[in-house]
């Protein structure tokens, strides 16, 4: 017995740190599993059954296989939904990451006087909460009263249908601007950390800017750029907020904002049929999952 | 000995059978304790039940005549998304014990048996025959009644008297027919080529079809209109108010104007909206004030197609309302109703109608402040000539697949009545199904 205990004690003795550092992760399992595993399985679950929030079908659902995936690939709208999003994902990656990167630089190569005041202003999006976004561009944009046409009327040019007739390009506009910074700091930071010395040894050398650039600059900033592109792009493929602000409870006939996440919102809560959005919603995990792989895989180099 | 042992054992008793009694009584004496969650719209809607005065009536009344404390606390959400945070509350059993309802949320509510049927408990009560039948009938489904109606509203022609007036108009105005509503749009477009005219009938765009004497759903075989000559007038009404005279800019759709405020800034003559607009948009307390709103408003039933022996009557209407439901799930399913009671007594249905501007429901409460107004008693005689919404959940997909051709085939692609009434029925027979839908042949 004694024997026993012993071996017990020293086991702990000589694996405590490994058991402290278990101990560690499981508030994190603990939050991961209570919030994220367990209603990504009832969604994956719900995915493969008819089952409705209301009416008939929410009281007498059933197994239906891969159906919904069947219906949701043969359905023109989740084709048109795809559609959308790449275009707004492609254009916005392109978006905030030049107007990140062009801060960046801003921020790490500018001598002027009153750059951390212009640094301070570059990160207003970010301070404001994002709840307030929605609210402050819809007094922006509105097409009669909105700020942006009584601008544009100020210096007589025509107001523009910034709620309609440009409603994608609204969207992106509102994205570039709330997700800029994140670029911006990510870059900046990547620039910052480039050690001096290599810029010096390559003047010694008589390298030109653009040699620099590719030589020292690029290599050094590559991983933290390629993570900032999928971080970008991961982060769009399942907006919502703004295209919801656009749109509201039922997807506009034009389908200009419905997104993938708004498409599966209006299927689950304004047709109620959960088991289709449930399909949806999945869809978009996988493809979030596999950017996040990506990223993994990058980070780790 | 003996004897003074069988004193104190009896004095025993006594005082245990006193004590009994007395914890018995004092027990039951004493009011119960409990709770009631009530679930309604944030803002506007809220703020009435608090300040009214109905909830502390309510308690105590309940403690009057019950013997119980009630707690009443309330939970909102917002205006916007009201309807899917009810549904999503109801599905994850987090509702109120009453709850706020739009009629097409009852349907499909008590269709998955999240609702109390409510007919014991309507038979018990004098009141409910002084609700007007259309609205009692509105919420019962197969012979059972699972909501109470709060209030109503229709649809009204607004117009501004003033800008009537300058153009040589008569002032009031009751148009008999669209074509006079279109001739008089034509003169005011003379007189002010820049000022745009909203001549939809906005979230009730099946309007037109109850104004040519046709129905967009047959309760006697439970099927949807795809096709009939009904349909076709109303996708010919919107093509020519806004192709054939140009009155409606297609902007105003498309942009989502704020059609509210340019009527309030004297910048849209004539446009359709509910009746709640009168007081909750331009009333003294509204986002968009008018003052003197008696002179400068004009109101008018929209009219009828022309038609002879339309039998919605001489101004078809839409009817839109809500009313009061209680969860499944409620334990306190007496003290539930007592609420909602109170809650549709005839001085506050009256109360929020005046201040709200929405049509009563009920016999009795055409009093106070709501009768002294000339346009909710103008209004109220409306409702005779509304047209209930279909009480089923395939309603809402009727609708989106109208307001989708609407949008896309009218007013972006340009497509001729013809055209569209070809695509809507495809569409609506695709939403709905082929076996929910049918087709009235068009001469």
């Amino acid at each position: 017995m004694n024997l026993k205990v012993l071996k017990i004690k020293t086991w702990i003795r000589d694996n405590l740190d490994q058991i402290v550092l278990s101990l560690l992760v499981v508030p994190a399992l603990v939050l991961i599993f209570t919030f994220q595993l367990i209603p990504s399985a009832w969604t994956i679950w719900f995915s493969l059954t008819d089952i409705a929030l209301v009416g008939k079908k929410a009281l007498n659902w059933s197994f239906v296989g891969l159906k919904n995936y069947l219906d949701m690939i043969t359905d023109i709208d989740f084709w048109r939904s795809m559609n959308v999003t790449i275009q707004y994902c492609a254009v916005s990656l392109v978006l905030r990451f030049t107007v990140g990167i062009l801060a960046a630089l801003f921020m790490t190569l500018s001598k002027v006087k009153g750059k951390i005041l212009i640094a301070a202003i570059f990160l207003l999006p970010s301070a404001i909460p994002g709840i307030m976004h929605p609210y402050v561009w819809i007094s922006m944009l509105e097409p009669k009263y909105g700020t942006l046409n009584t601008i544009l009327k100020f210096f007589g040019l025509p107001p523009q249908s910034w709620t309609y007739g440009a409603v994608v390009e609204s969207l992106i506009m509102i994205n570039t601007w709330a997700g800029y910074t994140f670029t911006m700091i990510l870059m900046a930071s990547a620039f910052k950390s480039i050690p001096r010395e290599y810029y010096e040894v390559a003047e010694i050398y008589g390298a030109s800017r653009w040699q620099k650039f590719r030589k020292v600059t690029l290599p050094l900033i590559k991983f933290p750029l390629i993570l900032c592109l999928i971080l970008i792009f991961k982060e769009d493929i399942d907006d919502f907020t703004y295209a919801y602000m656009f749109t509201g409870e039922s997807p506009r006939p034009d389908f200009k904002t419905e997104l993938l996440s708004l498409y599966a919102y209006h299927k689950a809560f304004h047709y109620y049929e959960l088991g289709f959005g449930c399909a949806v919603g999945f869809v978009i995990a996988i493809i979030v999952f596999v950017l996040t792989l990506l990223q993994l895989r990058v980070a780790r180099v | 000995m003996a004897s003074t042992t069988k004193i104190i054992a009896a004095a025993i008793v006594v005082v245990i059978i006193a004590a009994a009694g007395y914890y018995w009584y004092y027990t039951t004496s004493q009011p119960r304790t409990t709770e009631i969650t009530l679930m309604t719209k944030a803002g506007l809607w809220a703020d009435f039940i608090r300040n009214s005065g109905v909830l502390e009536d309510y308690k105590e009344r309940m403690l009057k005549e019950k013997n119980v404390k009630v707690e009443v606390t309330i939970i909102t959400a917002p205006h916007r998304g009201y309807g899917e945070k009810l549904i999503t509350s109801f599905a994850a059993g987090s509702e109120g014990d009453v709850c706020w309802v739009s009629p097409t949320d009852v349907f499909r509510l008590a269709e998955t048996e999240y609702l109390l049927d409510l007919t014991p408990y309507v038979s018990k009560w004098a009141d409910w025959e002084k609700f007007y039948p259309a609205a009692r009938n509105a919420y019962t489904i197969g012979g059972k009644v699972y909501a109470v109606p709060n209030d109503a509203a229709t649809m009204v022609l607004y117009y501004r008297k003033d800008l009537f007036k300058k153009a040589g108009l008569p002032v009031p105005w009751q148009p008999e027919t669209w074509d006079e509503v279109i001739e008089v749009a034509l003169k005011l477009k003379e007189k002010f080529p820049d000022l745009p005219m909203i001549i939809e009938a906005w979230y009730e765009e099946q309007l037109p079809v109850y104004s040519d004497g046709g129905v967009i759903y047959d309760p006697s075989d439970g099927k949807f209109i795809a096709k009939s000559p009904q349909l076709l007038y109303l996708f010919k009404l919107y093509y020519d108010i806004i192709y054939k005279y140009g009155l409606m800019p297609k902007e105003f759709k498309l942009e989502g104007w704020d059609d509210r405020k340019l009527f309030a800034e004297g910048k849209l003559p004539l446009m359709i909206d509910g009746t709640w607009c009168y007081t909750e948009k331009w009333g003294p307390n509204g986002p968009y004030p008018i003052e003197n709103r008696e002179e400068v408003i004009g109101y008018a039933h929209p009219p009828s197609s022309g038609r002879p022996n339309n039998p919605h009557g001489k101004y078809p209407n839409t009817f839109r309302d809500y009313a009061w439901v209680i969860s499944a799930r409620t334990k306190e399913p007496e003290l539930a109703f007592e609420l909602i009671k109170e809650l549709t007594r005839a001085d506050i249905m009256a109360k929020w109608g005046y201040e709200t501007s929405h049509l009563i429901v009920r016999t009795d409460a055409m009093i106070g402040d709501y009768a002294k107004d000339k346009f909710l008693e103008w209004n109220t005689e409306a409702l005779k000539y509304a047209v209930p919404k279909p009480t089923t959940t395939l309603f809402n997909k009727y609708m989106d697949a109208l307001k989708e051709v609407l949008r896309n085939e009218l007013l972006i692609n340009g497509r001729t009545p013809e055209e569209c009434l070809e695509i809507f029925a495809e569409k609506v027979t695709e939403k709905l199904g082929e076996e929910n839908v049918k087709e009235i042949p068009i001469p």
